[in-house]
């Protein structure tokens, strides 16, 4: 090894370079007690990515199906004086019918760019009887515009015939329990008998175009119709009960900041019944439901890994230390041929780098490999307990990359950090004791 | 001359409203009491029938009392202006109903038991004569005044003999689906005039179901006190 | 032997460093890993147990195939309206406690659909029809935040305070519930408003539920003598259900009786969402810390065992058998276990007593749920503290157990040679 560049003082990079593939080489020289520390971190940073995926699995279902169906990130809706929220999933759907509810979507994505609005969706939700035969249950129908609305169209995918086309009036798409209840196969007929807000009684005669297979357990008795179907059923020509709004920043605050400027534009519209006013809500707010949920879980995975890593932390350090112990002539040797303080701790990080590099790489295979494996399969949630946690059947597990990379760079972050103090340790050691250790 | 302009107009049809009102007459006069036996048919289930005795006061009042069958006995209807009120005697409280919602159960709503006359909620219009159910009749179409109404349109069929009897009415939603539609029959002599007496309404959504009212007594131009129609009244006996 | 103990003891002390930070990654896994356990265990006891003395139950039984006619599958916290019922209810509950001592009482309920009227308007509701006698067994969680509990015979209705509220109705006061019997005839039943019923824990899932006198919500609907679930409760609360359930479900096989059993976890829903959640992730996360604490002690033992070799085999060629070799070993690891265990248990003790006074806080409004409140009150349980350390104590035995065998093995003479 030439010594000359020993005594470079700086550390330009082809020096780390070479110091990061000495530390390295270094790892490979310990066999048994790195694959034992980097085991451990190897777990970790799997159970971290599986955890990750998990918690991320709900969080996607549960937004698909909460932000992206119903919510957006901004709901305009009417609501009455005197709501008091149920914490259920229809507190999203609003009372009354918006007047005007299309053109004001369209004002709103045309007039809301300059304030983050990336789309304004209406859509009309009602409560119906819906008969086929002999048989007849409570249904809801929620009429949209089937070619703006691709995220329902995933979340919601058919297990027979086909989706909503934009024009297809008279067509259906129907959730699989109140199918199986009405004996509806695709190509049968509904009839849905309302009473519209303003109190006359109307019908339509629908045929089913597609059975879905719904996932979370308050969907049961939903049938899609198109947006203007739905409005001729409830008597409300270019109306809607919800105008969904996606923004370009979807975070909770990007919402909370657009909502007055989109509050703005919708202003006070006639032909609200008395005692109700139109709002716009948030969908932390209007989704409080689901949203709560994924905070849950959430602040769970996060606690529960600032305990893994305190145990795993104290861990490396013990690990480390004991290299450092069992390296001690070595070290000596390499201080006596001038090796600065200095390098024998950037040495020692570097290891400790590289061990966690390697750890979190192979951990996050690891943990990906499995995300990967169970997001395709389905963890089933077979129990309505499960259900109603996940928000679905089956819970399909997400890989995202950011997550991924957290957890690979927590372990890696938390190995260097472990490895800071034996390299101190490392570099306090006098030349002539550390030779004479045996 | 003049008797030929007489002849004329006297042949001339008679204007739809006026045919209307006539025909509302028809069943119930103005003020009336009487009796009637309702019956209620299911598909797969046994018959329900029940008697009650009724009131009726111009076009807004309206009261109604079950007497039989025992269960029952004591139920109480009324109609007063724009509210209906119900009264069960299990209950012991009189509570607010919609007008919308179905009569006992059957397939009249308690708007179709209260207000058998159609001309104040439709604006009706002569379509021509025809035939129905053997006999010639004016066809009126009548379309709601406004969107609260229940049924949108009702197709209505009244005897062009003079006699203005109802004979059909088919009640549609703002669709133009047909949701049940109302046979009157059996001709009869009851409460010193002649009437139909059997009032049939066939559920078109549910293949088999349908409410029959036979009118077992009715007494025309009866006085009747507004206190009859009070809700507090509702709660004591007959 | 004391000579055995006292070298294990010293070897420890040699390297201070080294066995200070085992012992102390030992005391802060064990410790959070306490922590963790009463964290979850809160929950549950904040809002599952109240569900359970509530509304859950421990075992619920239905009739088999109960929502046949609503599309197959059973969901408890729907109204029973078009439910397959149970006939002669009191019977069969009897019958399940006399074949069944693990459950110490049951209850028949049937929950409906119905409108409530005050005269003037009108809410849908949801009314819990119970049996008056048997809920201080089987529901000791309801309690009243005004008024008193109805009897038997007098049409009782404990309303939510959003009922009540929207309803303006006060206890003493009377109200009409209307629903519809089979035959489609509209019926009624006059009840009166005994109080106000509140489950602590569960404030945010009274959603229009009213208890109501078993025997109102059975003439609501004309269902004579029958009731949609029957509620039971467990002698030993500790345990698990499902071995109940399905023993009950067995037993019902063999007497062809047409009736299912389920357990509070299958039926929880919403309740416990949150709680099966957590106690999943921290059963992962156990497992994980327990193998890292291991790898830990592994490391330890091994670094141990090398650096001692030539010691070994001086003891070895001096008389001493393999069996104390092994002896030694385990012994160092059985201290260091102790320690930690001694150092987990009392960080984690104090951890526990600390948020017990202090309470953990709810950062969000989904834990507000979770936790039945603004904090949570994580409380001392003598099992917990006891038995994560104990089990700690044997992975680190286990753990040890390895190197401490590689040691016995040597040869004298190899190692002797060991440099």
């Amino acid at each position: 090894m030439p010594t000359a560049w020993l005594r470079y003082p700086g550390g330009a990079t082809l020096e780390m370079m070479r110091l990061l593939g000495i530390a390295f080489r270094n790892l490979t020289r310990a066999k048994r007690r790195n694959a034992l520390s980097g085991g451990t971190m190897v777990l970790g940073s799997a159970a971290l990515v599986l955890g990750s995926g998990l918690s991320d699995g709900i969080a996607r279902q549960l937004t698909d199906n909460l932000v992206a169906v119903q919510t957006g990130h901004l709901l305009v809706l009417v609501r009455s004086d005197d709501f008091i929220p149920q914490n259920s999933p229809f507190d999203a759907y609003g009372q009354e019918l918006i007047p005007g509810a299309e053109e004001m979507a369209h004002r709103i994505e045309a007039e809301g760019k300059a304030v983050g609005v990336a789309r304004a969706v209406p859509y009309l939700h009602g409560r119906a009887t819906a008969m086929a035969g002999s048989r007849s249950s409570p249904a809801g129908v929620i009429g949209i515009e089937p070619s703006r609305e691709p995220e329902l169209r995933a979340a919601f995918p058919s297990i027979a015939g086909r989706f909503l086309a934009d024009g297809d009036d008279l067509s259906a798409y129907v959730a699989e329990p109140v199918a199986r209840k009405l004996r509806l196969g695709v190509g049968d007929a509904v009839s849905f008998v309302v009473q519209t807000p303003k109190g006359g009684l109307n019908s339509m005669d629908a045929v089913v175009c597609g059975v879905f297979k719904k996932n979370a357990p308050w969907y049961d008795a939903t049938f899609y119709v198109t947006l203007r179907a739905a409005q001729a059923l409830f008597d409300g020509a270019g109306s809607g009960t919800n105008i969904k709004i996606e923004l370009r920043d979807g975070s909770t605050s990007g919402a909370h900041r657009a909502r007055d400027a989109v509050a703005r534009m919708v202003g006070a519209p006639a032909g609200v019944p008395p005692r109700s006013r139109v709002r716009v809500e948030t969908f932390d707010e209007a989704g409080r439901f689901s949203f709560s949920i994924i905070q849950a879980n959430e602040a769970a995975l996060t606690i529960l890994s600032a305990f893994l890593f305190l145990a795993a932390g104290v861990g490396i350090v013990n690990a480390m230390l004991m290299s450092v112990h069992e390296r001690t002539r070595e070290i000596g040797t390499l201080r006596a041929l001038g090796m600065r303080r200095g390098l024998v701790v950037r040495l020692f990080l570097l290891e400790g780098f590289a061990l966690g590099v390697c750890a979190a790489v192979a951990g996050a295979t690891l943990g990906g490999v499995l995300v990967l494996r169970l997001g395709s399969q389905g963890i089933p949630m077979n129990t309505m307990t499960l259900a109603w946690m996940a928000g679905g059947d089956a819970l399909f597990p997400v890989l995202r990359a950011t997550s991924v990379a957290r957890a690979a760079g927590a372990i890696a972050l938390l190995s260097t950090l472990a490895a800071a103090y034996p390299a101190f340790a490392a570099s306090r050691l006098e030349p002539r004791e550390a030779l004479q250790h045996v | 001359m003049f008797s030929l302009l007489i002849l004329l107009l006297a042949a001339a049809p008679p204007d739809a409203e006026a045919i209307l009102r006539q025909a509302d007459k028809a069943v119930l006069g103005e003020t009336s009491v009487y009796t009637l036996r309702m019956t209620v048919v299911r598909p797969g289930k046994g018959d329900r029938v029940v008697e009650m005795r009724g009131w009726k006061k111009g076009d807004t009042q309206g009261l109604v009392r079950y007497t039989s069958p025992p269960k029952e006995r004591g139920t109480a209807y009324l109609r007063n202006g724009e509210s209906t009120w119900l009264y069960l005697p299990s209950g012991e409280k009189v509570v607010r109903v919609g007008a919308k919602q179905n009569f006992g159960g059957g397939d009249f709503s308690n708007a179709d038991i209260f207000r058998l006359s159609l001309v104040l909620d439709y604006t009706p219009t002569l379509a021509g004569e025809e035939e129905m159910e053997g006999q010639p009749c004016y066809k009126l179409e009548l379309k709601a005044k406004d969107r609260s109404v229940a049924y949108d349109r009702v197709v209505y069929w009244v005897r062009s003999d003079g006699t203005f009897y109802p004979v059909r009415a088919e009640y549609y939603t703002i669709a133009g689906k047909k949701l049940k539609w109302l046979t009157a029959s059996d001709v009869d002599l009851l409460g010193g005039r002649r009437r139909p007496t059997l009032l049939t309404m066939e559920n078109a959504l549910d293949a088999g179901a349908r409410t029959t009212l036979r009118f077992l007594a009715i007494e025309d131009g009866v006085k009747l006190d507004e206190t009859l129609f009070a809700p507090s009244a509702l709660e004591r006996g007959e | 032997m004391r000579l055995f103990v006292t070298l294990a003891l010293r070897n420890l002390l040699r390297h201070k460093r080294r066995t200070f930070l085992t012992v102390a990654a030992l005391t802060l896994g064990i410790g959070l890993m306490v922590l963790g356990r009463a964290w979850t265990a809160a929950m549950e006891h904040a809002v599952v147990d109240p569900a359970k003395d509530g509304t859950l139950g421990y075992v619920q039984v239905f009739a088999k195939d109960a929502a046949a006619d609503e599309g197959g599958r059973i969901s408890f916290i729907m109204p029973q309206n078009n439910y397959r019922l149970i006939a002669e209810p009191r019977r069969v509950i009897a019958d399940i406690l006399r074949v069944e001592p693990r459950l110490e009482a049951g209850l028949a309920r049937l929950s409906i659909a119905a409108l409530l009227s005050n005269g003037e308007s009108s809410l849908e509701g949801i009314l819990l029809g119970i049996d008056p006698d048997a809920r201080p067994a089987v529901y000791p969680a309801i309690e009243l935040r005004e008024g008193r509990h109805f009897r038997a015979g007098e049409n009782g209705i404990l309303v939510n305070r959003g009922v009540a509220r929207q309803l303006g109705l006060r206890v003493g006061d009377w109200v009409v519930a209307l629903g519809n019997a089979a035959d489609g005839r509209i019926t009624a039943a006059k009840l009166h408003v005994t109080g106000v019923w509140v489950v602590h824990g569960l404030e945010a899932y009274e959603w229009g539920a009213c208890f109501v006198d078993l025997a109102a919500v059975q003439e609501l609907v004309d269902a004579g003598d029958r009731a949609g679930v029957l509620i039971f409760r467990q002698r030993d609360r500790s345990q698990a259900a499902a071995p109940i359930a399905a023993s009950l479900n067995a037993y019902f096989a063999r007497q062809r009786i047409d009736a299912q059993a389920y357990t509070w976890e299958e039926m929880g829903g919403p309740f416990i969402g949150g709680m099966l959640l957590t106690r999943f992730i921290a059963n992962i996360m156990n497992a994980v810390m327990t193998i890292i604490v291991a790898a830990g002690v592994l490391n330890t033992a091994l670094m141990s065992v090398f650096e001692r070799t030539r010691e070994v085999g001086t003891l070895r060629a001096f008389g001493a058998h393999r069996k104390r070799v092994l002896q030694l070993f385990l012994l160092e690891a059985l201290f260091l276990g102790l320690f930690g265990a001694v150092g987990g248990s009392a960080l984690g003790a104090s951890l526990v007593s600390f948020f017990s006074r202090y309470g953990i806080p709810a950062f969000s409004e989904a834990q507000r749920y979770s936790y039945g409140g603004d904090r949570l009150f994580p409380r001392i349980n003598w099992s917990d503290v006891s038995e994560v350390p104990a089990l700690m104590m044997v992975v680190c035995i286990l753990a040890a157990l390895g190197p401490a065998v590689m040691a016995a093995r040597k040869r004298p003479a190899d190692a002797l040679r060991y440099v």
